[in-house]
């Protein structure tokens, strides 16, 4: 999936170069970044060590007032020596260095939030403890490393499932931003996590999915966001049985609510899509999607045909996905559309499928006209002749070029 | 994903009245690139870091609306942007609302609490209409010396 971070960084780092080519700008801007990082890091660091403005104070021989002043924006008369007491202080170096400006760029883009500036004091410092050096990346700045240290931390008190709870509905987590999901800030704490204490995490989401299992009613956000977090880090021999029970407990007593179109349904297909391995459940599932006869009919399609290609093994795939297609074709028939609107996921799906040497006959067998009407989506046009699956592609845009590549290929085996 | 708060300026008749204001007091580049490297600051430090190291100051006394904050920064002039948080429930944003400047003790325009105040108003009934996301000064302010001298 892409970062929708990215282009905005994009942005701004080119609008960072551009203004920076001016001498005076990037003087001016560098004298402001200098300023907010001593303030600001100071009391970060002072915040993260859980001392007071008085405490550091006595520490470094000055007056509450005088750490005040220094945490200040705009106070500017910092000394090195006074500098180097409050690093010393706080069990850290003070670092003076002649930078570049390109630097520069970087620890600006870098510099998302106030846990950029945290620092490790010198007993949870990795290069020094073997215990932290398991985990990787515990010093990294910025939230994630604020996340791998707090997981580390939640990992050496035995991962009581309730911190993992409080996670999940988005809590104690980092400052960053309402959108960010919490799933997103689990997934990166684990990141540098060593694999014989990631089984530990796997228990715990075990359990997790079990009391869903048990309560098998509304899926709640933190149960999504699980669900979510299950899907990222994958581990089908753990979680595939208890996903399959989910699912066989979700779907009888949600009756006629069950719509693959709805995002709590899609979730938990997804998630059971990257934890599968190739047993006859799975299979059923995928099948019920492709064949149903839902209301949603080309969303729980989509959903079965990228269940059916992440299998491990496709057996019986062709049938299966055949039978799916032409009852698709069917009730499009039915209901006097214009055209079947295939999306870039179930072109995907296929495009996957089509190393299977029967379905590429199936495909070649039928006819098909393939053309791009709208830069997101392909539309498969409908034609009078069921066999008549054209082979003619139009790509529409560049921003396209992927799908439209894709089809072309599937025309190539045609 | 976006770390961060998001930024925006005070509009009105498609007119950014921040843009404008910069562009009336004629900041040099160096004012404008320390002015453009405050508001990164608050946008990644957030709110309360922001305040706690007095780049923000606030909530202000001398305005009728109790959610006006002024951002401080010490250039040549003395910059202070009267702005506010959010104002729309549950984002993680800020708008800037009016520009002025300091001077011994004493703003310019004088009454620049106030139409702040009226301002956050605007923007709470009216989010769409009148902010827009935040442009940077020194490209801003470029774009608006290149276009005079055309």
């Amino acid at each position: 999936m892409s970062d929708s971070r990215e282009p905005v960084n994009e942005d701004r780092h080119r609008q960072l170069i551009e203004s920076f080519q001016d001498r005076e700008t990037r003087e001016g801007y560098a004298e402001g970044f200098l300023h907010t990082w001593i303030a600001s890091q100071l009391a970060t660091v002072r915040q993260q060590r859980g001392l007071t403005q008085k405490a550091l104070a006595k520490t470094i021989g000055t007056k509450q007032p005088g750490v005040a002043r220094m945490e200040r924006d705009d106070y500017g008369k910092w000394n090195l020596a006074s500098l180097a007491r409050s690093a010393a202080a706080l069990d850290c170096r003070l670092k003076v260095s002649i930078e570049t400006y390109g630097s520069l760029v970087n620890e600006i883009l870098e510099f998302t939030s106030p846990e950029y500036l945290q620092r490790p004091d010198f007993a949870h410092d990795p290069v020094f403890f073997p215990k932290y050096s398991r985990w990787k990346g515990l010093d990294a700045p910025g939230p994630a490393g604020y996340m791998r240290r707090q997981m580390e931390e939640w990992i050496n008190q035995g991962a009581p499932i309730e911190q993992l709870e409080l996670w999940l509905q988005g809590r104690q987590l980092p400052p960053a931003g309402d959108e960010v999901p919490p799933s997103h800030w689990l997934i990166r704490g684990l990141e540098g996590c060593p694999p014989e204490e990631n089984q530990l995490v796997v228990t715990r989401v075990q359990e997790l999915l079990f009391k869903l299992r048990r309560r098998g009613d509304e899926l709640t956000m933190p149960d999504l966001e699980l669900l979510e977090f299950v899907r990222a880090r994958p581990v089908p021999e753990e979680y595939q049985p208890l996903l399959i029970e989910v699912h066989d407990q979700l779907r009888p007593a949600w009756g006629s609510r069950w719509h693959a179109s709805r995002p709590d349904v899609q979730r938990l297909l997804l998630a059971l899509a990257d934890n599968q391995m190739a047993t006859a459940a799975c299979r059923r599932i995928w099948r019920e999607c492709i064949t149903s006869a839902e209301e949603e009919l080309e969303v729980s399609v989509d959903f079965g045909l990228y269940g059916y290609a992440a299998m491990p093994s496709r057996p019986n795939a062709v049938e299966v996905i055949s039978e799916g297609l032409e009852a698709c074709f069917e009730r499009f028939r039915g209901k006097q559309r214009d055209y079947y609107q295939f999306t870039a996921a179930r072109l995907k799906a296929m495009y996957q499928l089509i190393g299977d040497e029967q379905f590429s006959r199936y495909l070649s067998q039928t006819a098909v006209e393939l053309n791009v009407r709208e830069p997101n989506m392909v539309a498969i046009q409908h034609s009078a002749e069921p066999t008549a699956w054209a082979s003619t592609v139009v790509p529409y845009k560049d921003t396209f070029y992927e799908e439209a590549e894709m089809v072309r290929r599937l025309a190539a085996v045609a | 994903m976006r770390d961060g708060m998001v930024i925006w300026d005070y509009q009105t008749a498609d007119r950014n009245l921040i843009l404008e204001w910069a562009k009336d007091i004629r900041l040099g580049k160096r004012d404008r690139g320390l002015l453009d490297q405050k508001l990164d600051a608050l946008a990644a430090l957030q709110f309360d870091m922001a305040s706690h190291t007095h780049l923000v100051a606030g909530p202000l006394n001398n305005s009728p609306d109790k959610h006006i904050y002024k951002l401080r920064v010490n250039a040549s002039v003395m910059i202070r942007i009267m702005l506010c948080r959010g104002p729309l429930p549950g984002e993680s944003a800020c708008t800037l609302l009016v520009g002025a400047t300091e001077r011994d003790g004493r703003l310019e325009p004088a009454n620049a609490p106030a139409v702040a105040g009226d301002r956050r108003k605007e923007v709470l009934n009216d989010g769409r209409r009148f902010r827009r996301a935040h442009e940077r000064f020194t490209r801003a302010c470029e774009r608006g010396q290149a276009s005079s001298t055309d």
